[in-house]
């Protein structure tokens, strides 16, 4: 039986961060009663056959904005429909403003076994610039009530919002190491066109960005976490099987609007028009990718060199025929310093993680 | 002179750029209904999109008219003429095929310097001067100050000069009265032997090489063995025709007439304007005068952007050639742009409109190095060598002196720019001569200057110094001795050869600081730093670096959208297909364009 990871998509929040371009915003009772109408429909309409579900996943949005019952729901409704493994990882996304202590006890009542939330950054008037509804001690209230019951919780944090300082990072990341957090996401800010930072003229400094990511991993390193993938740090055992999922190729199935799938070779994407999805429409995009073809040997090699474990090039070269070690031998001379070889594993070095667009780019040029 | 020459009138139209040449000639051509109404489009005569464009015009194209005037038949024969400086010598032999002239001046701004210089032309060639005051219509017109000042500075009778707009077709009749009146038919006798003047030519697929021509004397018809006298070569005329504008072919060509001669020639450079057909078998003994050879003044590397569309550049040069012989090429091989041409043009305007017409007609995307003059190196042991390519200067040991092309440069210009324009002059190594006032408001500056100097952003400054008043003629005016150096890009500790430059010591400095710092800004951060040097003969004077990158990453991976990341690589992937690998270094394809205009500070 093969594992299946399971996203679900929940697009409502209390209110749209200044930097969001995610398919999101704030909607009535009604619609969000329609809409875990039409999730648990596209849910039931699914074909689980074969797959044994390990991993849940709620993104956003903000999922805990919506009553806790409306995720006890969904995850009656998939429990339902498909097989789900024994330990099966099931995450919530929370903002702290709305992560109370109630819905903390209904998480925990209905399986969910693992928080992720929203702190962004430990400067009260950079969260409020951003748009944030929170507040570093709602952060610290929220966090209380979670780890009352849960003891796998992470954190994400932001860096290169406009006027951070590294002060800032330092602050947060003592902040969530203080606390033990087992997990911790750390993100760099990607001004997206459309949103209103973007309006703003607001674009990173990338000197400064890239110092802001040093400093947060290199003291996140020295609090004993260890960075599997290039913007997300956990202490050994608590890495996040669901986001391994993506960069291992696994298979996932995004049910909402706007989620993305990986399923039977397949990668398509449902509308990202919540009145769309409302009405019943679901794919858009569907693209077939040969297993053992070019595109799939790009992703796989793309995907892998996010992660602190690199790729197995043994492999790649028996599942694809190509072997990088030979066919690309004078990129990866260029590319000395940035990445390296070791027990059969291709990986980036510290100083390539940040730059991995650019040497994953020379790796699959012809 | 018999009664078919009394009919005949050739002129041409000399106009401001921006006065309405070309809007006079689509009236006159609509009012003698050479063209009907359908087939009228805006600016007849310029046939090519570029011309249409920038309003400007380069190719001449003659055009036959047909106007009754008191019961007579006149044949008109409008010969039109390029308005740009880097022309000047085809305008001169547009003007040897004409009679008269039409002196176009706009009613609002009067008399512009730029026409002086080819009224004088025109005045120098013996044409009749016919004055037309243009835009009546506007309401800033001033035709009766506008018809003191023709008089005043151009120094001709403007009392009946009509006023017209071209634009609402206002007394264009007049005009083609005048014409008709006052502007002499031409002289020459048709039963002398064969003698024309080729003002142009063009290429034709059909056709071959065609030549355009005027008839001093003689008669030339389909089945005449004609020969050109400067190269000797012969070749049997197939047809002779006349433009309405299009080509028609008719039975002969006589003395006066102006017309075509199609005699399958097989490329432009084979029917030099300015040459002398005749009659093989019954040669003049008196070819026209003023014949010369069109040499290349300025050359520049022309490299595809898309190293692998050399094969494509070639194709086009070699078509552009049939088309217009002024056009030197060369191939040239560079160790940052590959395989390319080395091209010689005859002035900044011709250069851009070969590029802009590769570029558009051939569809290709160019890299073009910095221009380059033509200079004279006298070696120590007694050799000299004509330099156009700063990587052929040998080396400085080997070098006693170099000599750099010298223009006389005429500026026309109203009083209050004079200062900041003898400024630039001198800044650009200008050695002042003479100054003149014209009238009031016009002054003429005469300075002896580089050419290479006015290669360098000249135009500009000169426009931007004098808010677009002044004007700029030169003609070329020898070679004098020059203490010129090369100017060495180094990137990443290797001289990157596209980026060469040879230049005067006083400003090798100054240029190379700004190259240095204009490359930091154009070439992207990459993997590992890049040095950028600045050399003159090996000393390193300036030194800029492109920091290693620090970012490029996509943080998050949301949702498991990994398509939006696939996305992102491949536009970074293609975006890799614009640069160019030099040693380990990327360099974009703009940043060799960037750097030909420097701020002129």
């Amino acid at each position: 039986m093969k594992k299946l990871g399971v996203y679900i998509h929940i697009p409502f929040c209390n209110r749209k961060c200044s930097y969001c371009d995610f398919v999101s915003g704030v909607y009535s009772d009604d619609v969000k009663r329609a809409y875990f109408n039409e999730l648990d429909k596209e849910i039931r309409a699914f074909d689980f056959t074969g797959y044994a579900v390990d991993s849940v996943y709620f993104g956003g949005g903000t999922p805990s904005s919506v009553p806790s019952a409306y995720i006890a729901g969904a995850l009656d409704c998939l429990r339902s429909a498909a097989r789900t493994e024994d330990g099966c990882e099931i995450t919530v996304e929370c903002n702290p403003e709305s992560l109370t202590g109630d819905k903390v006890a209904d998480y925990a009542a209905c399986g969910v076994n693992r928080l992720s939330i929203g702190l962004q950054s430990a400067t009260d008037s950079l969260l409020e610039r951003i748009g944030r509804l929170h507040t570093t001690n709602d952060f610290v209230r929220a966090l209380d009530a979670a780890q009352s019951r849960f003891d796998n919780v992470s954190a994400d944090i932001m860096l290169g919002l406009p006027g951070q300082t590294s002060a800032d990072v330092v602050r947060a990341v003592k902040l969530l190491a203080g606390r033990n957090l087992s997990h911790v996401s750390a993100y760099a800010l990607k001004v997206e066109e459309g949103t209103p930072l973007a309006a703003s003229g607001y674009t990173p400094d990338e000197d400064y960005s890239a110092e802001l990511y040093e400093t947060a991993a290199d003291m996140l390193l020295g609090y004993g976490y260890r960075r599997y993938e290039v913007s997300n740090f956990a202490f050994p055992g608590f890495e996040c099987r669901h986001n391994m999922r993506y960069w291992t190729r696994g298979e996932y199935r995004g049910f909402g609007v706007a989620a993305h799938s990986f399923v039977r070779d397949t990668r398509f994407c449902n509308t990202s028009s919540l009145d769309d999805y409302l009405r019943g429409v679901r794919t858009t995009d569907s693209e077939y990718i040969p297993p053992d073809g070019r595109e799939a040997a790009e992703e796989t090699l793309m995907l892998a060199l996010r992660t602190a474990d690199g790729l197995d090039l043994a492999e790649y070269r028996d599942r694809f025929g190509t072997d990088p070690e030979k066919e690309k031998r004078e990129v990866l001379e260029y590319l000395d310093g940035y990445v390296e070889i070791s027990g059969g594993r291709l990986r980036l070095t510290d100083k390539g993680f940040y730059v991995m667009n650019e040497i994953i780019v020379r790796l699959l040029s012809d | 002179m018999n009664d078919r020459q009394k009919r005949i009138r050739n002129f041409c139209i000399i106009a401001h750029i921006d006065h309405g040449k070309s809007t006079l000639a689509d009236r006159l051509i609509e009012m003698t209904e050479t063209v009907s109404q359908r087939d009228l489009q805006e600016q007849l005569l310029d046939s090519m999109d570029l011309e249409r464009e920038r309003g400007i015009t380069i190719k001449l194209t003659p055009v036959r008219m047909y106007y009754q005037k008191d019961g007579i038949e006149y044949e008109l024969n409008l010969i039109d003429t390029p308005g740009h400086v880097d022309f000047t010598f085809e305008v001169s032999r547009s003007l040897r095929a004409c009679e008269g002239a039409v002196l176009v001046v706009d009613a609002a701004q009067g008399v512009e310097a730029q026409t002086l210089a080819n009224v004088y032309l025109a005045i120098d060639n013996n044409l009749e001067i016919l004055p037309v005051i243009n835009k009546i219509d506007l309401p800033s017109a001033r035709p009766e100050e506008v018809r003191a000042e023709i008089e005043e500075v151009v120094g001709i009778d403007a009392s009946d000069a009509p006023l017209v707009s071209a634009k609402e077709g206002l007394n264009i009749g007049e005009v083609l009265d005048r014409i008709v009146d006052k502007i002499p038919p031409p002289s020459g006798d048709e039963n002398a032997p064969l003698k024309c003047l080729i003002f142009d030519s063009y290429y034709d697929n059909y056709k071959g090489a065609v030549c355009l021509v005027r008839v001093i004397d003689g008669e030339v018809r389909a089945g005449t063995k004609i020969k050109m006298m400067a190269s000797g070569r012969t070749y049997d005329c197939v047809e002779v025709g006349i433009f309405n504008p299009k080509p028609v072919p008719v039975s002969s060509l006589k003395a006066g007439n102006v017309g075509y001669i199609a005699a399958s020639i097989k490329a432009i450079a084979e029917t030099a304007p300015g040459d002398t057909v005749t009659d093989a078998d019954n040669p003049t003994a008196h070819p026209c005068e003023g014949y010369k050879e069109v040499q290349p003044v300025v050359y520049s590397g022309v490299f595809p952007a898309d190293g692998s569309r050399y094969n494509d550049l070639k194709d086009a040069l070699e078509r552009l050639k049939l088309s217009d012989a002024a056009l030197h090429y060369e191939p040239e091989v560079s160790a940052a742009l590959g395989f390319g041409f080395r091209c010689g043009f005859l002035g900044l305007l011709h250069m851009e409109i070969i590029q802009e017409r590769l570029e558009r007609e051939y569809n290709l995307d160019l890299i073009t190095t910095a221009p380059s003059v033509t200079y004279l190196v006298h070696k120590t042991n007694g050799e000299v060598l004509t330099v156009t390519n700063p990587c052929n200067l040998p080396p400085v040991t080997e070098t006693a002196y170099i000599e750099e092309p010298v223009v006389a440069a005429e500026i026309f210009t109203p009083p209050a720019y004079i200062g900041s324009i003898m400024e630039l002059c001198q800044d650009k190594r200008g050695v002042f001569e003479d100054m003149q006032y014209l009238d009031a408001n016009r002054v003429k500056m005469k300075y002896k200057m580089p050419l290479s100097e006015i290669v360098f952003d000249f135009f500009d400054g000169l426009k931007s110094r004098s808010r677009g008043y002044a004007s700029l003629d030169y003609e070329l005016a020898g070679y004098a001795k020059s203490d010129m150096v090369k100017l060495d890009i180094l990137l990443n500790g290797e001289v990157c050869d596209a980026l060469s430059l040879i230049i005067h010591r006083d400003k090798a400095q100054a240029r190379g600081r700004a190259l240095a710092e204009k490359l930091k800004e154009v070439i992207p951060r990459q993997l590992f730093e890049i040095p950028i040097q600045a050399a003159i003969g090996g000393k390193i004077i300036a030194r800029e670096t492109v920091k290693a990158m620090r970012k490029d990453v996509l943080a998050k991976c949301y949702g498991g959208d990994v398509t939006r990341k696939k996305k992102l690589l491949e536009k970074q992937k293609e975006g890799k297909k614009r640069m160019r690998q030099f040693g380990s270094v990327e360099i974009p394809s703009e940043a060799f364009m960037s750097i030909l205009k420097l701020d002129n500070d």
